[in-house]
């Protein structure tokens, strides 16, 4: 039997569902910086999938990759170093 | 043409330039809410807790889901209308049209559960945030359900093809949008505390 794999958009969508639940899980324990970076992680991860498998970055101009990465990472780190600053 | 590492052709940002331009700018109001909602909570950590305690979380994960499954459905869209099958096109856009309203009919149950159980704009400043941003990204959901809609009627009539989609495309982008402003929103108001 051959095992073909799910379109890249396909398998996104799975693992999206799966990362939050999986960060739901984790919301679910007590709070506390650990449990805010794995969220963050897990979070920025799904914006990525998003970007580049749903809105179709991943064939677009580097730039604008480049752009889309820069604005998930940057509002990671502010909303981390807010909850850092607390 | 330069060429991707894939192989693939390198394409420009899909759909319109213009809604590209619109996007970055929603994307940067919303960046700068979030920023916003996470420096008030570090001037009252407790108080942001207590109160995130008091949604209902279930809610949040089930439009989470809704959305992420919705902003699947677009695609598969937009896969469709690129191999010239407008009427499959037009079917997946009206799943994800189905799921938004969802996603706003849940909403507006916890709107207004979260109302009897008096959580309101001058209650807390966690709760004045939480209202503000789910209610900002509510009626872009609106928005973005409206253009869904005009694209879905003019698929269904045979409006696009394999060869002319922009529409298409430029829809979807921003509805993908709505879809990840609220992955963000969903960490920063129900999971993270």
């Amino acid at each position: 039997m051959r095992l073909t794999l799910p379109a890249p958009h396909t398998a996104s969508w799975l693992a999206l569902l799966g990362l939050t639940l999986l960060s739901f899980k984790l919301g679910a324990r007590a709070g506390g910086q650990a449990l805010m970076l794995a969220v963050l992680a897990l979070t920025l991860f799904k914006g990525h999938l998003v970007v580049s498998h749903f809105m179709g970055l991943r064939h677009a101009r580097p730039a604008w990759r480049l752009l889309m990465s820069g604005y998930l990472l940057t509002v990671g780190a502010i909303v981390a170093a807010a909850y850092f600053s607390a | 043409m330069s060429i991707a590492v894939s192989g693939e052709p390198m394409a420009e940002l899909p759909g319109d330039f213009a809604i590209w331009i619109f996007i970055f700018a929603e994307l940067l109001v919303f960046a700068v809410l979030f920023a916003a909602y996470a420096f008030a909570r570090s001037t009252d950590v407790v108080l942001f807790n207590t109160a995130q305690r008091a949604l209902n979380r279930g809610y949040g994960l089930i439009n989470t889901l809704l959305l992420l499954t919705s902003g699947y459905f677009v695609t598969r869209a937009c896969h469709a209308i690129k191999r010239g099958r407008a009427q499959v096109c037009a079917r997946w856009l009206s799943a994800a049209l189905g799921l938004g309203a969802g996603f706003l009919g849940l909403k507006l149950l916890e709107f207004h559960q979260d109302a009897q159980q008096g959580i309101t704009l001058s209650s807390n400043l966690f709760d004045m945030f939480y209202l503000c941003l789910t209610f900002f990204h509510f009626m872009h959901v609106v928005m973005g359900m409206a253009i869904l809609t005009v694209i879905t009627i003019k698929a269904y009539a045979g409006g696009y093809s394999a060869r002319e989609h922009t529409g298409v495309e430029t829809g979807a982008a921003y509805w993908h949008m709505v879809d990840l402003v609220w992955i963000i929103l969903f960490a920063l108001i129900y999971v993270i505390h």
